[in-house]
């Protein structure tokens, strides 16, 4: 057992950091009118947006890396669709047996789609769907749904135009069902998605979504570190409060834990696929419930300047609210964790009467 | 990165799995049976020294097998998961005191035995008046030619009434800084001038005891490390306090889960939530303490990060605890089934023992974050 990254991975989270810090925004007043192309250029010449792909259609390393360059992006608050529009549909194309050259396309940056997910069911929008949503649809030019439900082949639809949405630094899209746009190569060869693949692409969203918030939760308390150790009130650094200290140290806790989970569900799902569905429930959970708490603190501890615009601290928070809430906030995936336990005892029992 | 073990870890894990398979013994006496609750424990002990379990990260020459702690992280997981006590943790972090700071006779005289479960140690650190203020204690003892001549109080003594030695701190100079003027030693239990109280705690057992102290003797012999290693001693003690024994209770914790899955209904959306809140604190627990494991395996001694882990078992310990008094019905109000209040109890002191959840804050906050002190 040896449960920590190692120095390349430490390197790939650092430099995207750098890399998402350079080319973001300066001030969340640029965040509404900002063009991410350079970013997404950037990220693309780092080669990151096959991580986790096999190397059969252009992907290199593993879903882990993936989940440290989304880590890094949410830390540097990047206005960038990395995972709604890169890594997600890409791992949805290769696992509905997609053709080459469109997966090609999209391993390299050059055509970005979205995923439609229904907003009631909480999964890929299929034929039953009323609705879908595109997160983090930023330069999408469609959204990929199912033809079916829950299995079957992908199609595309079009992409309402952006909405000034919660989050400053992804867009949401709304997906037009009723309206279906050719892609050349996206039916694939063989019948489309499975049951597995689609279990194993929610695990990874899920498991990426994780990530996303762990870095936003990162990059929230440092934010709040460091404004409680400048400002000065009753002539001295606010730092010094037991009761910001305490609440302080709390999210770190969070943080830790937050981490540890989102960790294990990335390595799970190329390693132990059998434990991969719960880990990534539970990071989803986890990070969903103590990211909003985190962001929340910080907030709290800016006072009146974290009311305002011009303080990073609210872009922290809307994207935690935005990653919490897609493929469903910690009340969803509790409740999933309880079923499958509550299944697991059953099947003991029913096993022990059959003994 | 790497969840799993090595060849050589699943090794050890499968021929665990098997002697534990022939030789669980009947589940443990409830918590509040303390007297029971010893003695099962010592047999216990005695049990897993003759399989071979014990003292595996400690060196070959005092009985131990020279493994790296990830061993004794297995071990204490495989037992937790057959729902019988952990290797006695007075073994892995009172027996780390006597390895770093005893001399060759000590380490021959008292770590065999300790090993062996013939010799029961307790650790008499706090005091009425020195709690989470440790280094304030007040116990002193006197040097008087080839003895020291103690006086004073110890409190929330552990097993104290069934211990043979404690390992004791007492301030032997009160003209330097707290910290510097502190000593520790190795206290006969049966020597004249101890008088051992149990003290009754709120789910019934007595597990803490305080310990009174008139013009005990200790030889000079006994005293560990010199004169005013003492506070460092505690602090290498209780950082040793957690790391593999708590993935032990993270084991156990989940197999608490498991019991408590059957009593989940199927429409009961608020107590599903809740369970799921719990598995989360204890799968974030238990997952955060494999990384200090894995430090401590690579050799770094454990720093302050290993408050965040307690402060994590804190969260999921009383998440459950709470969740097992909710999961129960009238029967735990009745007192017919005591095993509910009892569990949920005894998980309000997870934020107490140990270092209090406040002073784990602290830590965390001035050495973790680096927020400044006043």
């Amino acid at each position: 057992m040896h449960v920590l990254l190692n120095d390349e991975e430490r390197l790939l989270a650092e430099s995207v950091f750098q890399q998402a810090r350079d080319l973001g925004a300066a001030t969340p007043g640029e965040f509404r009118a900002y063009d991410d192309s350079k970013l997404w250029a950037a990220l693309a010449a780092m080669d990151v947006l096959g991580l986790g792909l096999p190397a059969s259609v252009g992907g290199v390393g593993t879903i882990l890396d993936a989940a440290i360059v989304a880590m890094s992006l949410g830390r540097a608050l990047a206005p960038v669709s990395y995972l709604g529009g890169g890594v997600l549909p890409g791992q949805l194309l290769v696992a509905a047996g997609a053709g080459p050259d469109l997966i090609e396309e999209v391993v390299t940056g050059a055509r970005r789609f979205a995923v439609g997910i229904d907003p009631v069911t909480h999964t890929i929008a299929g034929k039953s769907s009323s609705e879908a949503l595109a997160w983090d649809s930023a330069g999408a030019e469609a959204a990929l749904v199912l033809d079916g439900d829950g299995v079957g082949r992908l199609v595309a639809v079009s992409l309402e135009s952006a909405s000034v949405g919660l989050d400053l630094t992804r867009e949401v899209r709304r997906c037009v069902l009723g309206d279906r746009i050719h892609v050349e190569g996206l039916a694939g060869s063989d019948g489309g998605l499975r049951p597995t693949d689609l279990a194993r692409w929610e695990a990874l969203a899920l498991t990426l979504l994780s990530a996303d918030m762990v870095g936003v939760m990162e990059g929230a308390l440092r934010l709040g570190v460091e404004h409680v150790t400048t400002r000065q009130q009753f002539g001295v650094s606010i730092g010094t409060f037991q009761a910001l200290q305490h609440l302080l140290a709390e999210q770190q806790v969070s943080i830790e834990g937050a981490r540890a989970t989102t960790f294990f569900a990335a390595w799970a799902i190329e390693n132990r696929p059998g434990e991969a569905t719960l880990g990534a429930h539970t990071a989803k959970a986890y990070c969903s419930e103590h990211g909003r708490r985190v962001c929340e603190a910080v907030l709290q501890v800016h006072g009146g300047m974290g009311m305002t615009w011009e303080c990073f601290a609210h872009g922290f928070l809307k994207r935690l609210l935005s990653d919490r809430s897609a493929l469903g906030d910690e009340r969803r995936h509790y409740r999933i964790i309880a079923a499958s336990q509550r299944s697991v005892r059953r099947e003991e029992a029913l096993s022990g009467l059959r003994r | 990165m790497d969840y799993g073990d090595s060849p050589d870890e699943a090794a050890f894990r499968t021929d665990l799995r098997a002697w534990l398979a022939e030789h669980v013994p009947p589940p443990p006496p409830p918590l509040w049976e303390t007297e029971a609750t010893h003695h099962y424990k010592v047999s216990w002990m005695r049990a897993l020294y003759d399989g071979g379990w014990v003292g595996l990260s400690w060196p070959a020459e005092f009985g131990g097998r020279g493994l790296s702690p990830l061993y004794e992280a297995i071990l204490n997981e495989e037992l937790g998961a057959a729902g019988v006590p952990n290797a006695a943790s007075s073994v892995s972090f009172l027996g780390r005191a006597i390895l770093e700071y005893g001399t060759e006779r000590q380490c021959h005289a008292f770590l065999p035995k300790l090993l062996r479960g013939e010799s029961t140690w307790c650790e008499g650190f706090s005091e009425p008046a020195a709690g989470s203020d440790l280094a304030s204690l007040s116990t002193f003892a006197e040097r008087r030619g080839d003895v020291y001549v103690v006086n004073g109080q110890k409190l929330w003594t552990g097993g104290a009434q069934y211990a043979d030695r404690c390992l004791l701190l007492a301030r032997t100079d009160r003209n330097v800084p707290k910290h510097q003027g502190i000593t520790t030693f190795i206290l006969r239990m049966d020597a004249p001038g101890i008088t051992v109280r149990p003290i009754l705690q709120v789910w019934g057992g007595t597990r803490f005891c305080e310990v009174f102290l008139e013009d005990v003797e200790v030889p000079v012999e006994d005293r560990l490390g010199r004169e005013g290693q003492g506070w460092n001693l505690a602090t290498v003690v209780l950082a040793y306090e957690r790391g593999p024994t708590e993935l032990g209770v993270v084991a156990t914790h989940r197999a608490e889960l498991a019991r408590l899955a059957g009593k989940l209904s199927d429409h009961d959306t608020a107590a599903d939530e809740a369970f799921g809140r719990a598995w989360a604190a204890v799968e974030a627990c238990r997952l955060q303490l494999l990384e200090g494991l894995t430090r401590r395996a690579m050799g770094e001694p454990p720093g302050p990060a290993s408050s965040v882990g307690k402060l994590l078992m804190i969260r999921a310990e009383q998440m459950l605890g709470s969740l097992e008094f909710d999961c129960a019905d009238e029967t735990a109000v009745t007192g017919e089934d005591q095993l509910p209040s009892t569990r949920y109890l005894w998980s309000r002191a997870a934020s107490v023992y140990g270092g209090a959840e406040q002073i784990q804050r602290n830590i965390v906050a001035q050495r973790v974050l680096g927020l400044p002190r006043r």
